[in-house]
Parts: structure tokens; C-alpha cells; sequence
């Protein structure tokens, strides 16, 4: 019996001496208690809004007459999670029922193992009528008070929720251990509840529930309301300068329904690709080819079944597809399948050099063919000879250029400019638009007969739109790029960002993808890249996103002062209170100003 | 419960302290006369883990004839009662309940305790309405004034029901003398035995 006491200063001077951030896992089954103990939560709090959570049912349930609260936490902490965690585990004590000895039941939560208790479920939570006939019954804030006094004389620590400064007083005067003001049920997703909080209005809430237990050396931390996720958990308790973090919801139902549905979404993405294509077909389950073409989409398999049959021949290629889909990655890849491999293909994008440049580009000249021709150069076709020469853009071609292209095609000869001399180059030529080629021959502007020479073999890249069962697969080969180039950091997506991506149109195609998730990458503040973290084409958050034109920013202008924000934080690497003082500002003047930008 | 007054096992029947519906089946179960009919049983409507076809199935099997919503959160109200009805736990779903139960062949009886909800349930069609007087503050602190609450809400569903539903009182225990006129008025009284 005399060690209780000390057991219960241990676990307070454990919590105390926890590094920084105190955060409490407030759960309701084995699998998500030992998941929050090894992601670092310093206790656990067992409760039958979590057993309900798991069930799919928002936390408020536990206050409805479907089960006993407190029966429910004794199963769950006995089976499930005590003897298998090394945190303290309190357990989530009900006071409802009149015939409960609270007593004779807090010796068995003791021995049983549970570090401390909790008034939970908690009058606190209602308001109105129903809190006050919970009062004039005697089942009310009162007899919550009694648990707590209970507890502590059984040497339990004790953890109070308080949703106003009145409940804190009376719990202080009951010695309760650690205070947690209560915003009520969070808020969030499909099951959370509406609130009249947000995070700014949380703030001066929270000072006020706290302030009767203040520098009393009592632990303060927050649960629920606004707060739905680790950063404006630790914004708010930063700014109301308090311990720590309960997280409920936050802990299991929010993660594991974005998990989970990110999950699904890339299964059943895969599945359908999976189900459209040849069964049994050779590598039918391939999803990564050589040459880092990427997809298991039916119309990717057929470029790639292309690439395989073409690639070992020398005849010509017309990569056909959008901008960003991957015309030079098809050209890189039926050059690295070919026997030329050896050698480095030449690449020459026929719209960024000049029409004058370009035929010496290609062919090369002799001294003299021209102004400023002091010596030989060697064009692309000889650069290519033995090799393959990659002419993007060849709808920009200029018609005198496509009839010396149409006579290399034949016999592979040419002659370089001011000589008459012939030349011969073994190069095979793959070409690439992202015109349409055959539009621009009935318009005469480009050559029938060279078209008819290029188009024996054509490879047509289809649109990402078209192919979206492959984005999962594309983005997790982005993700693990720009995790090793941009941003360590970054794990996955969640579920709505990855529904946001398999729904966008892609005009961009590829390349887009790639652009848009080296953004979030760069812009995201946790692990996991969210809606908000993403800039489509088409959506308002695009324009967000993109940099204000110079003319519009002026010296007054918000976006200098958020500016002018954003330097002090970065000197104080981001410790608000010094920021605020080298600004000039409060504490909370800096906080307004940081949530008018957008910045919390 | 025994030994709490009636208007405190009202309230408790609305916590956290039971499955109300798994021990009603339970002792339905238990009981050796089943070959009575058990004419109403009264049931939490809103239960989530309770299908409605599930619960009125195993009722069933106990030779129920018929339901009511009875506890219910028809007894909240304020905040507490709008963040639940957001979360789709309200007095309209256990109407759901009663609903189906009634297309199931069961007598459909609804308590309730304002015009809203004895309007909601008359467009339900529900068998009969069971008017409850009122929570546990106004019957302790004001029984007059719900007493007279409860006649004029009698009245108002007497005309809304114009004959076709019954509207019957729950005289409950703590108002029994002060809901005599109310008793007078209704198309009949449900009392609390203990």
C-alpha cells in the first residue's frame, strides 16, 4: 500500500519529464493502443468512445444506453491492452449509474494495473437541460468530483476533463492531477460534429477553462473541438502555453479512415486495371518496366508491347501524345531496347531552335557555307550515326527541312551544308508530336509522303486521363523520388487527395502529376500530403498557389507583411513569442495575423 | 433500480450504463409464459448496433405485437441534442424504427415530448402517441407548470390527430395528481407500476 503514493508521483514525474510535447492516446482496442504507444504517445487513455470509434460510430455514442461504459473499458484494458504497453493506461471512469460503488471499483481499476483514472464519459460534454437533471439526480459534475477525490486517496493518478474555468476550480479542490479542457466532441470528416469553435476562438477558450489551475505545477493539456491534427494541436497548445495533446478521433478514426481508404482506392485502381487486360498474359501483373515507363493500364501495355516489337528494327517511329505523357521517355525507351544502346541517343527538339540553326543543326556544314562558318561542324545525323537521332516537335518542321528529312529516311543520305559531298548515316530516326499530324497533312502543312514515311510504325501514348487506373502507381514512383530529392518527410497521400487525383483531368498529363506532387511535397507540413496541400489546373487553390505578378505587390500589400511574418519566424525558427517580440507585436496580434495568411 | 424514484430511472434508462435492448431481449427471453403477448416492448430506437430488422426480429421471437421508443433522446435538447441529431442520433431516427416496425406487422406507439415530435410521428403513422410530460427538472422544480404544459400539448395533438390516431398520456408518477386534467383530455393513460 505504500507504494501506491510513490506510483503515482512516478508516473506524474514520468509525464513531466516527457521530451516537449505531452501527448495522450485516448483509444479503444489493442491494435490502435499499442500503434500510438510505438508512434510515441506518452499515455493512453481507454475509453468506450474509442471501442465505438472502431465500431465506425462517432465518439458520442458512448453517452447513449448501448452498452456499460464501464464494463466496456474493463474489457478492453484487461484484454487487450494492459501487460502488452509500457505506458501508463488510464482508464475512462463512468459516474452515471447511482448503484456504482465508486470506491470498491477504483480498487480493482489499481489493481488490475490501470496508472489513473478519468471522468469519462463526462457531464462536461452536455450543456442544458439534460446536464442539469444529470446534476439534480446526483449523477452529475459533483459525483465526478467525488471519482476524482477517490481516486487520488486510492493513490490513482487522476486525469479531469473540464469544459470551464467553474469545473477546474472544483476539480483543483478535488486534487486532481491533470487537467484537460475539453472543446468537445472533434469535429471533422463524415462522423465528426459540427462545432461554433474554430482554432483562433479555441485559444483564449482554453486560457480561460485553465486559468483557475495555473502554475498550480498541474499538467494542461486540450482534447477535441477544431483541433484535428498534430499541427494545430501543437499551434494551440503552443500559444496557450500548455502541455500537451489528448487525441481521440484524431488518433484512430481520422488516420485510419484516410489510410484505409488510400488503401482501397489504390487496390481496387489496380484491380481494374488488372481485370481489363489479356489474363495470363506475359508479365500481366507488371507494373514497372525497364526504361522507367510506369503503368498496368491496357493502352500502356500496348506501347510497351510496341516498344518490345519495334525497338531491335532501324525503321522510323512516330511518337504520337499530349504534352507530358511521355513522348522522349518512349523514344529513350525504344532506343534502350534497340541493339544502338551503346551509344547515347541525340535528342533535337525541332520548335526551340530557329528554322536557320536548325538545318545546320541537323546536317551539319563546311567552312564558309556561311557568315561566321570558320570551320566543319558534324550535324545530329552523323552525332546519331550507329545511334538514334530524337527529333521532338516534328510538327514544326519547316516543309524545305521535311523534304531532307524524307531523303535520309530513304537512303540515309544527306549532304552537310556548303558541300556537295554525300554523307551516310546509319541512324535510326524516331520522331514525336504532340500535333495532329494528320490534320497538318490534309492542310498541306506537313508532307504527305514524309508522313507516310514516319507513320509505318506510330506509337500512340494515350492521355493520363484515359489511364487513370495508373496514377496510384505513378504517384508512389513520384513519392519515393521526391522523398529522396525534395522532401524526406513525405509517406503517401490520403484518401480525398487521392480521389482529388484519380478525378482531376490531367491536361498536363504526367508531367503535371509529377509538378503538382513536388508542390505538396514542398508545401505539406507533415507526412501525409492532403487535399489541401494539392494545386490542380481548374481549382481556385491552383491560382493560390502560383506567385503573385510583381506589379501587384506593393510595398503596403499583404503579402509583404506575410512576408515580413514569414522572415521573423524563420530567425526565430519559429518560436512565436520571440517572433512576436522582434515584430513588435503580441502573441496575439502575431496569431491574428498568421491566420488572416493562412499561415496556421 | 430498484429503490430510485421513477423519474430517476427515467433518466438513467437514456446512459451509459446498460445495453437497454440487449437486456430487454435478454429477459424477454428468460420469461417462461411466452405464450402471452407482450402487447408493447418498449425498446431504445436509435440503438446502432441494433438493425432495426435484427431488434424486431428477436422480439419477435418473445411474442411482441408491438413497440415504443421508450428511453429516447426525444428527452434531450439544447446543444448536447443537436450535436447528437448531426451525428444521425435523434428522435427522427427512432421514428425510422417505429416506421418500420409498423410495415412489419408491430404496433407502433411514439413517445414524445413536444408538438414536433407528436406532429412528426402523426405523419409517420404511428399506431398511438404516448405523451410524456416532461423531463426530470420540470416535474422536481415546476410540476404546475408542466402539468399545464402537458394539457395544452395534449390538446394541440388531440386536434393535429383529429380522431384518427390515438393520443394517449404517460402519467408518469412524479405529476400523477397534477395530470389528472391532462388524463381527462387524453384518449387514455399509460401509468408506471415500478
Amino acid at each position: 500500500m505504500e507504494a501506491r503514493p510513490s506510483g503515482r508521483q512516478h508516473i506524474l514525474g514520468r509525464l513531466r519529464s516527457s521530451n516537449g510535447f505531452l501527448f495522450g492516446a485516448a483509444i479503444g482496442s489493442g491494435l490502435t493502443a499499442r500503434a500510438a504507444e510505438q508512434g510515441g504517445a506518452d499515455f493512453l487513455l481507454v475509453l468506450s468512445a474509442g471501442k465505438f470509434r472502431m465500431a465506425g460510430l462517432p465518439s458520442l455514442t458512448c453517452m447513449l444506453p448501448i452498452g456499460d461504459s464501464n464494463e466496456i473499458v474493463t474489457r478492453i484494458g484487461r484484454s487487450e491492452i494492459l501487460g502488452r504497453v509500457s505506458a501508463p493506461v488510464f482508464f475512462g471512469f463512468c459516474v452515471l449509474n447511482p448503484r456504482l460503488e465508486i470506491r470498491s471499483r477504483l480498487r480493482e481499476i489499481q489493481r488490475w494495473g490501470f496508472a489513473g483514472i478519468a471522468n469519462f464519459p463526462t457531464v462536461t460534454s452536455v450543456e442544458g437541460d439534460f446536464r442539469e437533471m444529470l446534476d439534480a439526480a446526483g449523477i452529475g459534475f459533483e459525483r465526478e468530483v467525488e471519482l476524482i477525490r477517490a481516486a487520488k486517496e486510492e493513490g490513482l493518478t487522476t486525469l479531469v476533463y473540464v469544459s470551464n474555468a467553474e469545473e477546474a476550480r472544483r476539480m483543483k479542490a478535488a486534487g486532481a492531477d491533470i487537467y484537460c479542457a475539453s472543446l468537445g466532441f472533434t469535429t471533422g470528416t463524415k462522423t465528426g460534429v459540427p462545432t461554433r469553435l474554430n482554432l483562433f476562438q479555441a485559444i483564449p477558450l482554453i486560457d480561460q477553462i485553465l486559468a483557475p489551475v495555473r502554475n498550480t505545477g498541474s499538467l494542461l493539456l486540450v482534447e477535441g473541438g477544431p483541433i484535428v491534427g498534430s499541427a494545430e494541436a501543437v499551434q494551440v497548445c503552443e500559444a496557450c502555453d500548455i502541455h500537451g495533446y489528448i487525441g481521440g478521433s484524431t488518433v484512430d478514426r481520422l488516420p485510419l479512415q484516410t489510410a484505409v481508404r488510400a488503401t482501397a482506392a489504390g487496390f481496387k485502381s489496380l484491380s481494374a486495371s488488372v481485370h481489363a487486360t489479356t489474363p495470363g498474359g506475359r508479365g500481366a501483373h507488371r507494373d514497372r518496366w525497364p526504361w522507367g515507363v510506369i503503368g498496368r493500364s491496357p493502352s500502356i501495355r500496348q506501347v510497351i508491347h510496341q516498344i518490345e516489337r519495334v525497338a531491335p528494327t532501324r525503321l522510323p517511329v512516330l511518337i504520337l501524345g499530349e504534352n507530358g505523357t511521355g513522348k522522349e521517355l518512349v523514344a529513350r525507351a525504344l532506343h534502350g531496347a534497340s541493339s544502338r544502346n551503346s551509344r547515347d541517343m541525340i535528342i533535337l527538339n525541332c520548335a526551340a531552335i530557329p528554322r536557320d540553326l536548325l538545318e545546320s543543326e541537323l546536317f551539319g556544314y563546311e567552312p564558309g557555307a556561311f557568315t561566321g562558318a570558320t570551320r566543319r561542324r558534324v550535324g545530329k545525323f552523323e552525332d546519331a550515326h550507329g545511334s538514334t537521332l530524337f527529333l521532338d516537335e516534328i510538327g514544326d518542321l519547316e516543309p524545305a527541312l521535311q523534304a531532307k528529312l524524307l531523303r535520309v529516311l530513304e537512303d540515309g543520305r544527306f549532304e552537310r551544308i556548303g558541300s556537295n559531298v554525300l554523307q551516310y548515316t546509319d541512324a535510326r530516326i524516331v520522331c514525336a508530336t504532340n500535333r495532329n499530324i494528320r490534320e497538318m497533312v490534309s492542310a498541306r502543312l506537313f508532307r504527305e509522303d514524309l508522313y507516310y514515311r514516319l507513320c509505318a510504325i506510330e506509337i500512340e501514348i494515350p492521355p493520363l486521363r484515359d489511364r487513370a487506373g495508373d496514377i496510384p502507381l505513378l504517384i508512389e514512383h513520384f513519392l519515393n523520388e521526391i522523398r529522396s530529392e525534395l522532401n524526406p518527410n513525405i509517406d503517401a497521400i490520403d484518401g480525398d487527395a487521392m480521389q482529388l487525383l484519380l478525378n482531376h483531368q490531367w491536361p498536363g498529363n504526367v508531367r503535371e502529376l509529377r509538378h503538382v506532387l513536388e508542390r505538396a511535397a514542398v508545401l505539406c507540413s507533415g507526412s501525409i500530403v492532403g487535399n489541401n496541400d494539392l494545386a490542380l489546373r481548374g481549382s481556385s487553390d491552383f491560382d493560390r498557389f502560383q506567385p503573385a505578378p510583381a506589379s501587384t505587390r506593393t510595398a503596403k500589400s499583404p503579402l509583404t507583411e506575410k512576408e515580413w511574418i514569414l522572415n521573423a519566424l524563420e530567425e526565430t525558427h519559429y518560436h512565436r513569442t520571440k517572433a512576436a517580440a522582434l515584430l513588435g507585436l503580441s502573441r496575439k496580434t502575431l496569431y491574428n495575423k498568421m491566420l488572416r495568411y493562412g499561415m496556421l | 433500480m430498484a429503490g430510485l424514484s421513477p423519474e430517476t430511472v427515467d433518466l438513467l434508462g437514456c446512459l451509459p450504463i446498460a445495453n437497454v435492448n440487449a437486456q430487454l431481449v435478454d429477459y424477454l427471453a428468460s420469461q417462461e409464459q411466452r405464450l402471452h403477448t407482450v402487447e408493447c416492448a418498449c425498446v431504445f430506437a436509435a440503438d446502432p448496433f441494433y438493425d432495426p430488422g435484427q431488434l424486431i426480429d428477436e422480439l419477435g421471437a418473445a411474442n411482441i405485437s408491438g413497440i415504443a421508443n421508450l428511453p429516447s433522446l426525444g428527452i434531450l435538447g439544447g446543444r448536447f441534442a443537436e450535436v447528437m441529431s448531426a451525428s444521425g442520433f435523434d428522435f427522427q431516427r427512432e421514428l425510422q424504427c417505429l416506421e418500420f416496425a409498423k410495415r412489419n406487422g408491430l404496433r407502433a406507439s411514439a413517445f414524445i415530448w413536444n408538438e414536433q415530435q407528436g406532429t412528426a410521428s402523426l405523419q409517420a403513422r404511428v399506431d398511438q402517441l404516448i405523451v410524456h410530460p416532461g423531463g426530470f427538472l420540470r416535474q422536481a422544480t415546476a410540476p404546475r407548470a408542466a402539468a399545464a404544459a402537458t394539457i395544452a400539448l395534449v390538446k394541440r395533438l388531440k386536434d393535429r390527430a383529429a380522431g384518427e390516431t390515438p393520443v394517449l398520456l404517460y402519467r408518469h408518477p412524479a405529476l400523477y395528481n397534477e395530470l389528472s386534467e391532462a388524463a381527462a383530455l387524453a384518449d387514455g393513460t399509460i401509468v408506471n407500476r415500478g
